[in-house]
């Protein structure tokens, strides 16, 4: 049965952004949503396949560093090889990075290079700023290609920051593909799991706000540092 | 801080005739995941003491006695098994006539050691009857109804009408109509006429009703449905107001022109109390309280039956207004914000909100505009007479896409007029959930000499009043936004 009050209908649908009340064609979808649904898909594909600029990287004052995938069919196919970083990588990190700094922030494109390209102009300069309220200092910056989640442990056994930062593109869904997560962890090194990590996620301008996301980590950074710790057992 | 914590509220409400208190437990809860940036609610709201109506102490016709008030919360925090330091958050609103609101702060000031820090101490005829409706259940009734839902709060010396749909405020309107506003003798022999009703009364044919004379129970029937078909007829919306003239307050509010009909009208307040009961039949039985209010009352249960939309008592009538103003009023800001805290709390801030040109769309100039604009109209509406500070906040409205230039730019913006207007703080208030950096921002940019408090995601209006309280735990700040204060 069709459903008949429209007014209610509406609030429904102003309420997710999920494909609801959208009607059918018989028992098909309607052309309108297919040709939608499809470009959201497209989309989501494009987002996986594409590169972060370079003009961006300068604008955020990033260098690059290659993950251990150094092709994107290998980053897909092999998880691990994400985690890790090639000798050259290790080198360009121990000459040009400041060592054992209070905070490290590092970029990944992870699964969606469009995430960083929406988001991280926003919330990095609002990063910064919360840092700077807080009397905290941050380390050099830098972007890794093809980085997956776990590197964060392997940067730290590099240049051993108290904590870390990793912004890092999402796997695209059809709602966004732009969509990117912050993750956190104090003191970061080999055998650190995720439930010693913090993670923001959702970070889109439809999503958390990428400025006031970029003001928080910074709250959370300063507590990290006083309790000395950083996942589930930080007091929040 | 922990995932749930409670919040101890007052409510006290001095009206014309009767003073009462309610004490409620808001339950604050987190409601966001874990991986988004925290947001804390007012899930639960439950009053767990009502204190029994107290007459309201009167040196004379209208001064309240301070101390015999004193005595009576004194009394009822104790069979509460209340201190005032318990108290986080609440609201003292005295309702009724001019001559007693004037009181305002007098009252707060000798309430604030023996009752507790308050955030709301006088409303305006907006804000008793949006409180009224909220506590009487009328607008929680609007939103499982199709069409208004109007709440007339009827007390001693006020109605006062608000007019909810889906569960929102949409207009209000207030009338000198009330209970109190004639007194007499169980005789009939009128002890006093409120001078708010005094010009009304002879021009409308009740010149008999005077001070020292005693009136027939025949003609106070008739002041009375005269009353009832003043306020039945002035809640429509289509009436010509200049031939109400006991009709006051926002006339803005009463521009407003719904597209729906009215469901529902509930009737609160001591009025409303008394519209269950039979109507009186002899003088000494309608004087019983030393008012009209049973005659009234009776009037408007009689009206209500021709009349063509449900009209009844509400069932939390007589303290509507109370259960709205202890515990209703608290509302929390977003959870991640600025706020020096040696600012705060923060009282009868009025808000400025600032308008962005259109034509220039959400552009950075158009942004810079709007918020100097909007400093500029504080300073110049607010500007506070010689030793008195400036003291406004400014409401920064939605802005669909919120990027980092545009904050740096907002902040600029304040920043540059709160020196250029010598502003002793910027109080900011985002629609966006952008405060915390907002704030920041300010901060860098001022060299932290400029205090500010940036808070978000609070619904608010343009010339709204709003009180900010002391932050609690970690997490969150409760304020109250009052609608526009009384206009006599």
């Amino acid at each position: 049965m069709p459903f008949r009050d429209e007014d209610r209908m509406q609030e429904l649908k102003q309420a997710t952004p999920a494909r609801i009340g959208t009607g059918r064609a018989g028992t098909r979808p309607t052309t309108r949503e297919l040709l939608k649904l499809r470009y959201d898909h497209a989309a989501a594909v494009d987002s996986v396949y594409g590169s972060v600029s370079t003009d961006l990287l300068a604008e955020l004052g990033l260098f690059m560093v290659d993950s251990g995938a150094v092709d994107q069919e290998l980053y897909l196919r092999r998880p691990d090889l994400g985690r890790l970083l090639p000798d050259h990588s290790i080198q360009q990190l121990i000459q040009r990075c400041i060592p054992s700094p209070q905070v490290q922030l590092v970029v990944s494109d992870g699964l969606s290079a469009g995430a960083i390209e929406h988001n991280a102009g926003d919330l990095i300069p609002a990063l910064l700023d919360s840092l700077q309220v807080q009397g905290l200092k941050a380390g050099t910056p830098f972007f890794v290609r093809n980085g997956r989640v776990g590197i964060m442990n392997t940067i730290g056994d590099i240049l051993h920051p108290e904590t870390i930062v990793l912004l890092i593109g999402e796997r695209p869904g059809l709602i966004t593909s732009h969509s990117m997560s912050a993750y956190l962890c104090y003191r970061p090194c080999a055998g650190m799991t995720d439930s010693d990590r913090m993670v923001i996620s959702n970070i889109h301008q439809g999503g958390t706000p990428p400025v006031e996301a970029g003001a928080h980590i910074g709250s959370l950074i300063a507590r990290m540092l006083k309790q000395k710790k950083s996942g589930v057992g930080l007091v929040q | 801080m922990q995932n749930e914590e409670w919040l101890t509220s007052a409510g006290i409400d001095i009206g014309t005739s009767t003073t009462k208190c309610v004490f409620s437990r808001l339950k604050i809860e987190r409601q966001s995941g874990l991986s988004s940036l925290p947001q804390f609610h007012i899930t639960e709201r439950n009053v767990f003491y009502e204190s029994r109506m107290h007459r309201t102490p009167l040196i004379g016709d209208s001064q309240i006695d301070l101390g015999q008030l004193e005595r009576i919360l004194a009394s009822e925090y104790s069979n509460a098994g209340l201190l005032p330091d318990d108290i986080h958050t609440g609201a003292v609103i005295i309702t009724g006539e001019t001559a007693f609101k004037q009181q305002a702060d007098v009252v707060l000031h000798s309430l604030a050691a023996s009752a507790g820090e308050f955030v709301v101490a006088q409303a305006g005829g907006d804000l008793e009857a949006v409180l009224a409706g909220r506590g009487s259940g009328a607008e929680a009734r609007s939103l499982h109804v199709k069409g208004q839902v109007v709440n007339v709060d009827i007390g001693g010396g006020t109605a006062n009408a608000a007019f909810f749909e889906g569960g929102s405020c949409i207009r209000t309107l207030n009338f000198h109509i009330g209970g109190r506003l004639i007194m007499l003798e169980r005789d009939g022999s009128i002890t006093r006429i409120s001078p708010s009703v005094l010009q009304w009364l002879k021009a409308a044919g009740f010149k008999m009703l005077q001070e020292g004379e005693v009136a027939e129970i025949g003609r106070l029937r008739q002041l009375a449905e005269r009353w009832s078909e003043m306020l039945l007829e002035g809640i429509q919306e289509t009436v010509d107001w200049s031939k109400y003239p006991l009709i006051y307050g926002n006339p803005d509010s009463r521009k407003v022109r719904a597209e729906t009909e009215i469901a529902e009208i509930w009737i609160s307040g001591g009025v409303g109390a008394l519209m269950e009961q039979e109507s009186p039949p002899n003088l000494a039985e309608a004087a019983r309280f030393g008012d009209i209010g049973p005659l009234l009352a009776s009037a408007l249960r009689i009206a209500g039956i021709r009349y063509p939309v449900k009209l009844q008592a509400a069932p939390e009538a007589q303290r509507a207004t109370v259960i709205g103003a202890g515990v209703h009023t608290a509302m929390l800001s977003g959870s991640t914000v600025f706020a020096d805290r040696m600012l705060l709390p923060l009282r009868n801030l009025p808000l400025v909100r600032v308008t962005w040109h259109d034509q220039l769309g959400e552009e950075l100039t158009a942004i810079e505009l709007g918020v100097k604009e909007a400093f500029a109209e504080g300073k110049q509406k607010y500007g506070g007479a010689g030793t008195e500070a400036c003291k406004f906040a400014v409401i920064v409205p939605h802005l669909s896409v919120c990027t980092y230039p545009m904050i740096r730019r907002i902040a600029e913006a304040a920043a540059a007029s709160a020196l250029h207007y010598q502003l002793e703080m910027a109080v900011i208030i985002c629609e966006n959930d952008i405060a915390k950096a907002l704030g920041n921002c300010i901060h860098l940019i001022t060299g932290g000499n400029l205090p500010c408090v940036c808070l978000d995601q609070v619904a608010a209006r343009h010339g709204d009043y709003v009180d900010i309280g002391e932050p609690v735990g970690e997490g969150y700040i409760p304020l109250a936004v009052k609608t526009l204060v009384f206009h006599s």
